[in-house]
């Protein structure tokens, strides 16, 4: 298994893409850690609360405040490391649990088939066609504000009908092969084909539409708290666009307005990069070099 | 060995009719009769070989035998118990008792499962043996396939073997039940014609061995020549021609059997 | 003069793990009308030399060495236009499972006569068409089943549309590769007497490469009989079956069934492909051979003649 890893990875690492992506992601990773240790220095470093004795005003970047303040006084380089950090979690746990629904539910479907896999493709189509954004948005302005687990959990239940559709796809071509066939004629149960046998083979292409369910996750909690309906009391890159926009400094403070935007484009774009790298390494016929037979 | 007062497998009159969808390339659904009423009997430490061609019906006949297809109509029985419609329990008997080997070997091993996994699953499945005497039972069956040192294969994966070694993984898988009756569906129709012998070999050896009966479905007649005691010749889905293998090669009296024998390749050096 | 001669070639593939020496040092020739079967197992290269004639070698193989004389004109030094006009004029190739090469939303009857007038320009369509006609005679397709769509044909009849595609432009020289392995047996006998019929009437050469020893035993007048990348035994058919020499080739015989022969319980080597990327110094069969020496595995073999017709790459064959 592990030489099959690091032969996966010798293939990667060709792939300009996926270098650019896995460079970004890295450098984005390593903000999030370091986000810990502003507020460690100095409280008043801190994203939410702290507050420079000296200033209460957005100011351009300082040597106290590489990237200067915001509207109260609150360093923005932290609150763009602890949003690092806010979109990692969110992005990497709504995606995990939509991937992990969607899995299932694809296994489950496409090896069922007739009724329970119609019951489950007509929930999914459902989920499906309604507009995640707009739903959340629905739902907050009904609840109130929404804590940023809820928010990530909405996302999870929205995003994985699009993954269990390929799964069940994958399972119901999978299901015909002969090492399937053998599994049922040595006296398995469902339950262990599903899950010894046709998971390991569709769970390289569910890791796959993970990193691509990242980047909208990213994206929806960005749009979310952009417009007003994040959890307050996390600082996220939306958030502090929200910010910018409401107090009015959208033109006069770039310092404020564009790393967040650049931020939240960048660490798509490293996923989505990641992703296309990895399909290679996936799907042998993408790749470049054919081995002789 | 041969127990010609026991008999371990019938079939009696079993049909199966598919259906073909319809499609905008291939016209209207059709029906084919795969199977028409095919009725024998194998008997207990036999080697039965059942020879067609693509169509014949012979794979499917293999299948309905494994319970990986139903017949539409007639009776299969296990030492005269009737196992055409069982489920659950019996059903997990039953597979104790009968297993396959695939045709094609680079497909019937699951990629993602080791050497050693795929071997002990079975085991695993009926729950024989703790973890000690399951691996004692799979290096007993991969050195009685030739797959020798058994340690040094376990943690090797499927995609790291050649055809010949990855049908003898799935001999072994077969076999590491003890099982009563074997189903070999062309075991080397995908392996080149100098690798076969060997795997006939094992077979051969294995049956002497655990005195299990196999039923050698092939298009070559001169493979179940070499294997079998009995042959039948299966031709669009009804038996034509059964009895010993030499009498049948030697006088055959069906005339689809005169014409697979003349088709043989001739060996005139 | 020899159609065609191959000589000393050595073709490679790049790979991961580094470079594959598939075919070394293959030589042979053939006069126009003969046919030459090449026998091995999978892996041996054979499929490499058929590819490497048609100059129909993927991006990450090169030949490393050697010549490919076709009609005097080395095939390996042309340019890829030249050898379009080479390739399906003078030599046609027929792959295994080449039934799945028909266009499935064009009539078969049309491939072929494209094909005609692909490298015929000047004829007309009705005269292509006639072609087409006398070609489906040939081969054993009934003239009703012309205008057919591929899907409409059995794998045999596709098989032999696809041979009437290649005898289209009159070739002079056919390389088969494993032609027969997907079809059933009776199937097979029919095409392997369509080819044999063919090859005799036309004079076409035939290069026939198979890991079924039997069915080239069939079709050919010589053999060439490859392992790990070499030619190890070369001969006419009849002298080499009666008399081989060579331990592999030996094994290969004694290995196959057929009715005709006594059935022996038979015991010989189970090895395992060697290893190309680096291969053994001496002789590549050592460790699958029976009649091994010390020797062997140091020093390269040579070719030892048995007769003017029947040589073998082997020491202790004398």
């Amino acid at each position: 298994m592990v030489e099959r890893l690091l032969e996966g990875w010798s293939i990667y690492k060709e792939n300009l893409i996926g270098k650019i992506g896995l460079t970004l992601l890295v450098i984005f990773a390593l903000m999030a850690l370091c986000s810990f240790f502003p507020p460690m220095i100095d409280p008043m470093y801190h994203p939410m609360t702290g507050v420079d004795p000296q200033i209460s005003h957005a100011t351009s970047p300082s040597w106290r405040h590489w990237l200067g303040t915001d509207f109260i006084g609150r360093d923005i380089l932290c609150q763009l490391l602890a949003g690092a950090r806010i979109a990692f979690m969110v992005g990497i746990s709504a995606a995990f649990m939509s991937i992990l629904l969607g899995t299932v539910i694809g296994m489950i479907a496409g090896y069922s088939g007739k009724v329970v896999d119609t019951i489950l493709m007509r929930l999914a189509d459902m989920i499906m066609v309604m507009p995640t954004l707009l739903v959340v948005l629905i739902l907050s302005s009904l609840f109130g504000q929404l804590n940023i687990w809820t928010i990530v959990l909405l996302i999870a239940l929205f995003r994985w009908p699009g993954v269990s559709r390929v799964i069940r796809a994958q399972t119901l071509s999978l299901k015909e092969r002969p090492f399937i066939e053998a599994a049922k004629v040595a006296g398995a149960s469902h339950f262990r084909i599903i899950f010894r046998h046709i998971m390991p083979n569709v769970l390289p292409l569910s890791l796959l539409y993970m990193t691509f369910r990242v980047t909208s996750a990213i994206i929806i909690e960005a749009a979310l708290a952009f417009l007003g309906f994040g959890d307050p009391s996390t600082v996220s890159w939306g958030m502090m666009l929200q910010w910018v926009w409401k107090t009015g400094h959208m033109f006069q403070a770039p310092y404020w307005l564009l790393p967040p935007g650049i931020c939240i484009s960048l660490l798509t774009l490293a996923f989505y990069m990641m992703g296309r790298a990895m399909e290679e390494v996936l799907d042998p016929r993408l790749r470049k070099e054919v081995a002789q037979e | 060995m041969k127990d010609p007062s026991k008999v371990i497998i019938q079939l009696e009159h079993i049909s199966k009719t598919f259906r073909t969808r319809a499609s905008l390339f291939k016209g209207d659904p059709k029906e084919v009769m795969a199977l028409k009423g095919v009725s024998f009997n194998i008997y207990r430490g036999e080697i039965f070989g059942l020879v067609g061609e693509s169509g014949s019906g012979k794979t499917t006949t293999g299948r309905i035998i494994v319970k990986l297809e139903d017949p539409d109509h007639g009776k299969l029985l296990l030492d005269g118990n009737d196992m055409t419609k069982i489920k659950g329990k019996t059903l997990k008997y039953f597979r104790r008792k009968v297993q396959m080997i695939f045709q094609d070997p680079y497909q019937s091993l699951n990629p993602y499962l080791s050497i050693y996994d795929i071997i002990s699953e079975p085991l695993i499945i009926h729950n024989i043996g703790n973890t000690e005497t399951i691996k004692e039972k799979v290096r007993d069956m991969m050195k009685s396939v030739g797959l020798a040192p058994p340690d040094d294969f376990f943690y090797r994966y499927p995609h790291q073997m050649s055809g010949g070694q990855r049908q003898r993984i799935a001999i072994a898988r077969a076999m590491v039940l003890k099982p009563e009756f074997v189903v070999a569906d062309e075991p080397t129709s995908m392996l080149d014609a100098s690798i076969a012998i060997h795997i006939f070999n094992i077979l051969s050896d294995i049956q002497k061995k655990l005195n299990v009966t196999f039923l050698f479905i092939t298009h070559s007649l001169a493979a179940a020549r070499y294997l079998c005691d009995r042959i039948a010749v299966i031709y669009k889905g009804e038996l034509v021609e059964i009895g010993p293998a030499e009498d049948i090669i030697q006088n055959p009296s069906h005339p689809y059997t005169r014409a697979l024998i003349d088709a043989h390749p001739r060996f005139r050096y | 003069m020899a159609l065609l001669t191959v000589e000393n070639l050595s073709v490679g593939y790049q790979t991961r793990k580094g470079f594959l020496k598939s075919v070394q040092g293959v030589s042979f020739a053939l006069d126009q009308g003969q046919s030459l079967g090449i026998v091995g197992e999978s892996g041996c290269g054979k499929t490499t030399v058929g590819m490497a004639l048609m100059g129909l070698l993927p991006d990450n193989a090169s030949v490393t060495d050697g010549k490919i004389l076709f009609e005097d004109q080395d095939l390996l030094k042309m340019s890829k236009k030249e050898i379009r006009q080479v390739r399906w004029k003078k030599i046609a190739m027929i792959f295994q499972a080449a039934m799945n090469a028909l266009n499935p939303v064009h009539r078969v009857s049309e491939q072929i006569s494209e094909a005609i007038l692909a490298h015929n320009p000047e004829i007309s369509e009705e005269a292509a068409m006639k072609q087409v006609e006398s070609l489906f005679e040939l081969v054993g397709i009934p003239l009703d089943r012309m205008r057919d769509y591929p899907h409409h044909y059995s794998g045999g009849m596709k098989q032999r549309a696809i041979i009437a595609m290649a005898l289209a432009c009159h070739p002079s020289l056919i390389i088969a590769d494993e032609p027969t392995t997907a079809l059933d047996v009776i199937v097979q006998s029919q095409i392997l007497k369509a080819i044999k019929k063919f090859q005799k009437e036309f004079k076409i050469s035939l290069i026939f490469i198979s890991h079924d020893i039997a069915v080239v035993a069939d079709v050919c007048d010589n053999i060439g009989i490859m392992f790990a990348g070499q030619l190890v035994e070369y001969g006419r058919i009849k002298e080499v079956f009666d008399a081989p020499m060579h331990p592999y080739t030996k094994s290969l015989l004694a290995s196959y069934l057929t009715l005709d022969k006594k059935v022996v319980q038979f015991n010989s080597d189970m090895g395992e492909t060697p290893d190309l990327i680096n291969p053994a110094a001496g002789c590549r069969f050592c460790e699958r051979c029976s009649i091994a020496e010390a020797t062997c595995s140091l020093r390269a073999p040579e070719w030892v003649d048995i007769s003017p017709t029947h040589k073998a790459l082997c020491y202790q064959c004398k």
